[in-house]
């Protein structure tokens, strides 16, 4: 039994003739064996277009001597099978528009043959034959070689290195002329597009196209070019699967020619496409299995290819022999290198000299069959690119493998043209198969300086060297560095599609210094981590997580803008930029005073990728004081990125992205954290670790020890602020909401009064409109009048009310706003603010050094939320505080209502902390010695004498005087009423008519809360206190905030109901101070 | 810079034991809102970057060892 493919189409092409004795057999793409009949074969023939009725094409026919150069001219098949002549001069022109230099005639146009291959030929043929026909090289067809050795000669000529090989491989150079047959039936012009559709293009379009390039002439050479290939185009576009056996009977040699030009092409240039990438892999896989490295490499890799399965190598190659110059050095080293105009390039030179048959799919479509199943069930997975989405750089890739890793460095560089697209897997670390403990629980404690020796490289490797460690061999001659793991990383099964040299650089360098890390704090590992192997296995599990899975690493996520640089993370310290720091005059600076702009930059990396930061002054001062050095980690929370604008790749150089860190949200780690972001939330920052210009801080603890009353601070037209309590705020607010009626009110009215007789008249329409409206006014009877007007009347009408109504409307309220703008009524800028005062949380263990326990948070437009939730001797997990200003002994922070998170820690949580809460309670004026000057208290008085509002300097005062009854004994067996005064202040802008208390309270029985104890007026034996912003007073002791005077409160009352003699005393005091003061 | 290579004749070095760089896949929630996480908030980060004290013994040893390498270059 035959087998089609492994016996070659040629073969069964040659049988034609004979075949019907033996029926031969192909396989299918998905190994099925099929017989042919032979009259099955003929049909396909004919279907195919062999209108000759040959049974199958003659290689060694007439068409070849079409192709045959000539110096004086050149003759072309078109694809309606004309001949054309080219005249020289025309060829020049098409030369110089190739950019193809003067003295490679032959080979250029040899190239241009090639080039007319269709660049998606059916891949499924073409290495199976090239394979079988270097086996059976010179025994299996003689009749077909023989036929078609003679003009062979004339496509050899110049391209020295096809030569030897075809040379080499006698059949394959026999091949050649065999694609002289190919291009002699005519048929539409077809591609493929990106999206894997075929697209036929007529002649006219053609036409058109060519005429938009400007170029007649040019065009014609095209169309000439384009109808010669055209057949094979056609039919093989077709053929998206790939898996048509059908194909691969028709014109075997032509791809086994063409395969042979590829391989000159892939030697000669180093270009590659991201169509042939893919396909390249496999059969670069098979150089690699046995590297050998001489002069006569590429032919060695050309057997290589011819042996390997994978035919899609093919289509780019012969698209990229035009742009080859005739360069046959044998030399390895790729000098063009992959740059990312490649692809288009490639694709514009290939319209140029195909004629349009440039295929821009991003699809190659591959069948596994017959030999070299493995490569081929990679190519299976692959995913590929479209080649307008090259990566940025690609770099030589070296056809190495693991386990010769030191073999010639020379040949590092030649495998530029055999990379995968393919994204395969490629480390089986990840997922872990195995379980696996941390880092800290496999080396048991922190890493330990040991005694043992540890040779000079070792000590030396740095992060901003690691980069260039490179491994060497026994011998020392051989070593390998970052850029043979790329090569060995794409020999894994990497693509350098999605990688670069760049990219394996970066990574290569945080793993050598990890391993080098490692080796020099724990003894045990020292000659064991620091491997290739051990290196080559972290790229892979890197590709593999990174590539494959599309885990990106905290610093990639940050820079491009997939994760927010305020989350909190934990970095390591891998440069200090000594020569920046050191610009600046920070580096004289004394350690205890604040720097300003002296701000310093180091690099963080989170073991992956890394970023640059600038410190604020705090942390500034601690890297002078070696606070924060290399190999520190430190935990980043709340941290902005500066100079972002867009999604920047962590391997942009020059780096224009910078971290800001500041003290507040910047911690040391644990030298075992975990890089990257923290999975929990992380230990909020102690409120005595605090800085008040560290920025802002993420997360801190507090006890809530008062509330005070809710304040409104309006911004007034002058630029200056006044502050109001709610009680004054609701007089205000209502006194402008008064006044703003009146003002409305009277605007309207004269608005109304000035325009009753208001007309439009600025267009035809509005004066039709406007006499219909006339009109309607004067009649008596206007329903009548309405009922005999036409449409048209009606709606010009309507218009003209409707358009009356928006522009009275307008107008009025422009009048309102002057009106209220004339009488200073403009609109209020008032913001509601409440304080709150805190203390720091001091856990029941903790015993070290105390500071600053004390804040103030003003709380910007407070929700409601926090109105009701926020409760004394509650403590709270606060996100997003500011610090404003400090103190000895309080720190002022400023929080905004809807950002700021205020988290009540449960009861349960508190119990870790010592007690921070003093309830409030009434002080009785008995017990007011023993309050602190300064110090707020509250209390439950009978109001017995309210002042007159007098003005001082800068505020209005009130004066109120207060008894609770208590006495004191002023001496032996004498005892007097203890009296208070209190003192009110309130800004001079506000109307007089306001006055803090109101004298109607005389008589009442009040709650006073957050009174600042003052001196005592000894003379007077008075009790002095003063009512600042945060005081507060009230005649109900219902609610909770005020339910603790309410004993005291009745207290009182109960006194003042019996003691309207000692009140009458006490008023006569009162005025008696009051008098000897004014006096 | 150069180094002999060792061979890897020992077990790879990613089968020992996972590395501090080896992060996770999560979503990142900033909020922290979940009750779950309530007990870990009682743990106050306490290291004052003034208290000179908290240093654990690495981070000193380290400290010497950075300043005896800036010596010797």
């Amino acid at each position: 039994m035959s087998d089609l493919l492994l016996q070659g189409c040629s073969k069964l092409l040659e049988n034609g003739g004979v075949a019907s004795q033996s029926l031969p057999m192909f396989r299918t793409g998905s190994g099925k064996s099929v017989a042919l009949k032979q009259s099955s074969i003929a049909k396909a023939l004919s279907v195919l277009g062999d209108e000759d009725g040959d049974d199958f094409p003659d290689p060694g026919q007439a068409p070849v001597r079409d192709f045959r150069p000539d110096r004086s001219s050149f003759l072309f098949q078109t694809g309606s099978g004309k001949v054309v002549s080219v005249s020289p001069t025309g060829m020049e022109r098409a030369k110089t528009l190739l950019g193809l230099e003067e003295g490679t005639d032959q080979c250029d146009f040899t190239g241009l043959r090639s080039a007319r291959r269709p660049p998606i030929i059916n891949t499924t043929s073409r290495c199976q034959l090239a394979s079988h026909l270097d086996r059976e090289e010179g025994s299996a067809h003689p009749d077909a070689l023989h036929s078609v050795s003679a003009p062979s000669i004339s496509f050899t000529r110049g391209t020295s290195l096809v030569e030897t090989k075809l040379k080499d491989s006698g059949n394959c150079s026999d091949m050649q002329p065999k694609m002289c047959d190919i291009p002699s039936k005519p048929a539409p012009i077809k591609f493929q597009t990106a999206g894997g559709r075929s697209i036929s293009i007529s002649g006219d379009a053609l036409k058109r196209a060519r005429s938009l390039l400007g170029d007649p002439e040019l065009g014609d050479f095209l169309n000439n070019e384009g109808n010669f290939d055209s057949r094979p185009f056609s039919f093989l576009k077709e053929r998206e699967t790939g898996d048509d056996s059908s194909n691969k009977e028709n014109n075997p040699l032509m791809s086994s020619l063409c395969q042979g030009t590829l391989k000159r092409n892939h030697m000669s240039n180093g270009f590659i496409t991201p169509l042939r990438s893919s396909s390249n892999k496999a059969c670069y896989s098979n150089a690699l299995e046995k590297p050998s490295f001489g002069d006569n490499l590429i032919n060695k890799f050309d057997a290589a290819a011819c042996d390997g399965t994978d035919r899609s190598n093919f289509d780019v190659a012969c698209l990229q022999k035009p742009l080859t110059t005739t360069s046959h050095s044998s030399s390895p080293v790729v000098g063009k290198s992959l740059s990312n105009g490649v692809g288009p390039r490639v694709n514009t030179h290939v319209r140029l000299s195909g004629g349009s048959l440039v295929d821009i799919s991003n699809r190659i479509d591959i069948t596994c069959s017959g030999s070299g199943k493995v490569e081929m069930r990679r190519l299976k997975k692959a995913s590929f690119v479209s080649p307008f989405k090259r990566p940025r750089s690609s770099s030589s890739s070296s056809p190495l493998k693991s386990d010769s890793l030191f073999s010639s460095s020379a040949v590092l560089s030649t495998s530029l043209a055999k990379q995968s697209l393919h994204k395969g897997k490629v480390s089986s670390r990840y997922p872990s198969q195995i379980p696996r403990v941390y880092v800290s629980e496999y080396f048991v404690g922190p890493p330990r300086e040991h005694n043992m020796h540890i040779p000079d490289q070792l000590r030396r490797i740095k992060p901003d060297n690691a980069h260039k460690f490179v491994f060497t061999d026994e011998s020392g001659l051989n070593c390998i560095g970052a850029e043979a793991f790329l090569h060995m990383l794409v020999q894994s099964g990497a693509s350098t599609q999605h990688i670069s040299k760049g990219w394996v650089t970066n990574h290569y360098r945080w793993i050598i210094w990890k391993l080098a890390s490692y080796e020099r704090y724990y003894p045990a590992t020292t000659g064991k981590f620091l491997t290739s192997t051990n290196v080559l296995e972290e790229l892979k599990y890197r590709y593999e997580r990174e590539i494959n899975h599309g885990h990106h690493s905290a610093i990639k996520r940050i820079l491009e803008g997939d994760a927010s640089p305020a989350a909190m993370l934990v970095l390591c310290v891998s440069a200090i930029h000594a020569n920046d720091n050191l610009r600046t005059p920070s580096s004289t600076t004394p350690l205890n005073g604040t720097l300003n702009n002296n701000a310093m930059r180091l690099e963080l990396t989170d073991g992956w990728y890394s970023v640059d930061a600038l410190l604020d002054d705090f942390l500034s001062k601690h890297l002078m004081e070696k606070k924060v050095y290399i190999g520190q980690k430190i935990r980043i929370w709340g941290a902005r990125l500066c100079g972002w604008a867009a999604p920047v790749s962590p391997l942009e150089e020059p780096r224009t992205v910078t971290l800001l860190l500041h003290a507040n949200g910047t911690y040391r780690a644990h030298w075992a954290d975990r890089l990257g972001f923290c999975k929990k939330a992380g230990a909020p920052l102690a409120f005595r670790c605090i800085k008040s210009n560290g920025g802002p801080i993420p997360m801190t603890l507090v006890g809530v020890t008062r509330i005070y009353p809710i304040l409104y601070r309006e911004r007034l037209s002058s630029g200056d602020s006044i502050v109001r309590s709610e009680r004054m705020e609701m007089k205000i607010r209502q006194l402008y909401n008064q006044r703003s009626s009146l003002v409305i009110d009277g605007a309207v009215s004269e608005f109304q009064q000035s325009t009753r007789d208001f007309h439009l008249s600025n267009d035809g329409n509005s004066e039709e409109g406007a006499k219909i409206s006339n009109l309607l006014e004067m009649s008596a009877e206007p329903e009548v009048l309405m009922a005999e007007m036409s449409p048209e009347q009606l709606n010009t009408f309507a218009a003209y009310r409707s358009k009356l109504e928006v522009t009275r409307q307008s107008d009025m309220e422009k009048s309102i706003k002057k009106a209220l703008q004339d009488a200073g009524l403009t609109e209020r800028e008032v913001t509601a603010f409440m304080r709150v005062r805190v203390v720091g949380l001091k856990r029941k263990t903790y015993h070290g050094k105390t500071s600053q326990e004390e804040g103030f948070v003003t709380i910007w437009n407070p929700t409601e939320k926090q109105q009701y939730d926020l409760i004394e001797g509650q403590a709270y997990a606060i996100s997003g505080l500011v610090p404003a200003k400090s103190n000895s002994d309080t720190i002022y922070l400023q929080a905004r209502g809807p950002t700021t998170k205020w988290q009540r820690l449960s009861s349960q949580e508190v119990e870790n902390f010592e007690p921070f809460f003093s309830p409030r309670k009434a002080i009785s004026l008995l017990n007011l010695g023993e309050i602190p000057l300064s110090s707020e208290f509250d209390i439950a008085a009978f109001i017995l004498y309210v002042g007159e509002v007098y003005t001082t300097a800068h505020q209005k005062k009130q004066w109120i005087f207060v008894t609770d009854g208590s006495k004191v004994e002023m001496q032996a067996g004498k005892y007097d009423t203890s009296l208070l005064a209190i003192s009110f202040s309130f800004p001079p802008i506000d109307d007089d008519s306001f006055v803090p208390i109101n004298y109607n309270l005389a008589g009442s029985t009040v709650g006073f809360c957050n009174l600042i104890k003052r001196a005592k007026d000894q003379m007077n034996h008075l009790w002095v206190a003063e009512a600042t912003e945060n005081s507060n007073y009230f005649l109900s002791f219902d609610p909770p905030s005020y339910c603790h005077v309410k004993e005291a409160a009745l207290s009182t009352h109960r006194w003042a109901k019996v003691s309207e003699l000692i009140i009458d005393e006490l008023k006569e005091r009162v005025l008696s101070i009051i008098g000897g003061c004014k006096s | 810079m150069a180094t002999e290579t060792k061979p890897a004749t020992e077990e790879a070095k990613m089968d020992l034991f996972e590395d501090d760089d080896e992060f996770e896949e999560f979503e990142i929630n900033e909020e922290w809102e979940d009750k779950e996480e309530g007990n870990d908030v009682t743990q106050q980060w306490e290291d004052d970057w003034d208290d000179d004290d908290v240093n654990d013994d690495f981070s000193l040893q380290l400290r010497r060892e950075l300043d005896s390498n800036a010596e010797k270059n």
